[in-house]
């Protein structure tokens, strides 16, 4: 027998474990964590179940309470009444805020919540915190989706009877890699391995190639290519994909997203309602968290209603003296919200471009995630997509179920009926590149490039006699660098002495099958064949805390004297 | 502060990549076998950027539409049914796949290619003028498509 190898986890927080390990065959579990809710799902065995926990729900609020010694989330916890998730004592929302740095207008926006979300302004972690017997206990965004995480486990372990260690979860198209690390370093801390993080509406997506793959086999319809246009959205988050389906294979050719969602549509609306409302409450006491709580529990139940309703009476005493009777109709939600439409709109326009593909092209229009109800929301894409929206999926449980999918896929299980014959082709959801040529971001892999990947440009230096160069690694789509999302940065030193211009800087960019991304540089110098100093290949994301304060210390430490240009290839 | 090589152009985005390197680490594992039933079972490791320099002879050994495992006269619908069997055998996430991914980077680049029109016809032209063809960074739709490094 060989001797066991014994190997080092690597020390990013990202797992290092390629694929299953097929001495355990264990079927990954599917989660959905969405911004308000979460849902777990698993292969059975020869379809998709959704787990429930002990109060029959398939579908738990996304929150955390520090009331007690010991903290209590959503899956586990009974709320007597929505308020008692108002009182600050409970944290939500965490999708929002995790991995995002208090310069970020999304942590600006969640300081309307009603627990306690500090900044400081200058591009590291927002501090957050929840009132507990009046002191405000701090936590992070990574604690609370770990502590919720661990009762989702202990739920489905229950159910299962058995250990559950892989997950496959699904994730925000416009998460960073940085976030994705956070969401990999929550699960570890609830002692969950990450299998895999799908976009979620390549999730929907894999599911729809089940459903169409379904039909080939019961020869309801033809084998042939479909393209469909996935429309995604929840509290939190807005998603657009198009996929191409034909033989259980989902190709993602385009992905657009952003941190739209209905708590946006919530806080505009209560806005709305009370013109000043951010100002009375900044002061976050007990009492105006309680007022806030009112608000918020008021307003979104009349956004519930308007989704069914043309008019609503809102009628709330906030408990301070003031009282908001008010009646709204559906034409004022929709003004109030007509920005956050329009920006749904445009990612719809940009996904089917980036795709190449016309609204004319489309097969199936599928829309899901909890704002899938606005009737504005459903028109507005069916009107950009000129079809009918696809009616065989739970607009609430599409994405739990393609990651439950997935989780079979990628755990190697195979289905005698071919249900489990799938395959997802993914893309990158933003461009991953250098700053150079200034303060340019110059992408190597761009937006929608088909994974794995193996990408490399050529730069060169802008000084004579230039020794070192730093390259800092940015993703997003941005022009200015650092408008981007920070990577890592690192710096290649000992290039030969040379005029500006003559060492050819090479940056080759790979994305594993395991989503892990690596960046190579290395030197060449004109008319030799090696590499004049040993090449850099280093794992990204780097960075852990504090990005925005450590490109700016970048800049001011070495200005232009580290620079790179890109080079126009020589024909 | 801007330096450019090219004297043409400062419009710095649109740099290309380059096609050759010293071959440090090209492929970290073997080909992967093929368990396809077809015969061409050469065609895969001839496929990667090393052998087309190395390989000699054999006219269309390597090429495109063997990376596809299709006729030169293929239709685009048998193009894209073989793209997409391929990739279940050979994606890295596919069941049973051991590959690393790079099986699936040149089949995706022989699909990228052979899918559109224009690039078929100026790859078919290509092969007709006895040109071995290696990706050409000439060819301007196809500026990213390439998986070498070093």
């Amino acid at each position: 027998m060989a001797e066991p190898a014994y190997t080092v986890a690597s020390d990013s927080e990202t797992t290092g474990e390629e694929k299953s390990s097929p001495a355990f065959p264990e079927i990954a579990i599917g989660i959905d964590i969405g911004t308000s809710q979460c849902s777990v799902a698993i292969w059975n065995g020869s379809q998709v179940e959704l787990l429930k926990n002990t109060r029959n729900q398939k579908l738990m609020r996304s929150y955390v309470t520090f009331k007690d010694e010991v903290p209590s989330g959503g899956v586990s916890n009974q709320l007597s009444h929505e308020h008692e998730m108002l009182t600050g004592a409970a944290i939500f929302n965490m999708k929002r805020l995790i991995g995002r740095v208090d310069t970020d207008p999304v942590v600006h926006a969640s300081k309307s919540l009603p627990f306690l979300v500090q900044t400081l302004d200058i591009g590291v972690r927002p501090f957050i915190a929840a009132l507990v017997n009046n002191v405000w206990r701090s936590t992070t965004p990574e604690e609370v989706l770990a502590i919720f995480l661990v009762e989702l486990r202990v739920m489905a372990e229950v159910q299962l009877k058995r250990p559950i260690r892989n997950v496959v979860l699904s994730i925000p198209v416009s998460f960073s890699r940085f976030q994705l690390t956070r969401i990999e370093r929550a699960c570890a801390m609830a002692g969950l391995h990450v299998l895999r993080l799908m976009p979620e509406p390549t999730a929907v997506a894999l599911l729809y190639a089940q459903q169409q793959q379904q039909m080939v086999h019961d020869n309801m319809g033809s084998g042939s290519e479909k393209i469909a246009l996935i429309f995604n959205m929840g509290a939190g988050y807005c998603d657009v994909a198009v996929t191409v389906t034909g033989g259980g294979v989902s190709q993602i050719k385009s992905l657009a997203g952003s941190a739209i969602g209905g708590e946006d549509l919530l806080q505009n609306m209560m806005r709305h309602l009370l013109p000043n409302w951010e100002k009375l409450f900044s002061s976050r006491g007990i009492n105006e968290i309680n007022s806030m709580g009112l608000l918020r529990v008021a307003t979104q139940d009349a956004i519930h209603k308007l989704s069914s309703q043309d008019t609503v009476q809102i009628d709330v005493d906030l408990g301070n003296g003031s009282r908001i009777c008010k009646v709204v109709n559906r034409q004022e939600f929709e003004e109030v919200n007509n920005k956050i439409f329009e920006k749904c709109g445009s990612l719809i326009i940009q996904c089917l471009n980036d795709a190449k593909v016309e609204a004319d092209d489309l097969t199936d229009v599928i829309v899901v995630g909890g704002c899938s109800y606005i009737p504005k929301i459903r028109n507005l894409v069916k009107s950009i997509c000129k079809r009918e929206l696809y009616k065989g999926m739970n607009p609430l449980e599409a994405a739990v179920c393609g990651a439950a999918l997935e989780g079979a896929v990628a755990s190697g299980i195979s289905d005698p009926f071919g249900s489990l014959d799938l395959l997802t082709i993914q893309a990158t959801p933003l461009g991953i590149g250098i700053q150079a040529n200034g303060n340019r971001f110059v992408p190597i892999v761009p937006r929608n490039t088909t994974m794995p990947a193996r990408k490399e440009l050529i730069f060169t230096t802008v000084n004579d006699n230039q020794t070192d160069v730093l390259i800092i690694v940015y993703e997003g789509d941005a022009e200015k660098a650092e408008e981007n999302h920070l990577l890592g940065y690192f710096k290649i030193m000992g290039i030969p002495p040379a005029p500006k211009g003559v060492p050819e800087i090479k940056v080759c960019m790979d994305i594993d099958a395991s989503n892990v991304l690596r960046v190579l540089a290395g030197v060449m110098l004109p008319g030799s064949q090696q590499p004049v100093v040993p090449i850099m290949e280093v794992r990204m994301p780097t960075v852990d805390d504090g990005h925005g304060w450590c490109a700016e210390a970048l800049h001011r430490t070495y200005g232009a004297t580290l620079d790179l240009v890109t080079v126009q290839q020589k024909i | 502060m801007y330096a450019v090589i090219s004297s043409s152009s400062s419009s710095s985005i649109a740099a290309a990549p380059i096609n050759s390197f010293s071959p440090i680490s090209r492929r970290r594992k073997a080909a992967t076998a093929i368990s396809c039933s077809q015969t061409q079972t050469a065609s895969f490791k001839s496929a990667t950027a090393t052998d087309y320099k190395n390989t000699t002879v054999l006219p269309l050994a390597g090429s495109l539409y063997e990376i596809l495992r299709v006729e030169r006269t293929a239709s685009l619908n048998e193009i894209k049914t073989a793209y997409r069997s391929l990739a279940k055998m050979h994606h890295p996430d596919a069941t049973g796949s051991s590959s690393d991914g790079r099986d699936f980077i040149e089949i995706r680049n022989a699909y990228t290619t052979l899918s559109d029109p224009m690039a078929r016809a100026m790859y078919d032209m290509s092969l007709g003028a006895g040109v071995r063809w290696v990706r050409s960074p000439v060819y301007p739709s196809r500026r990213w498509e390439t998986d070498q490094c070093w």
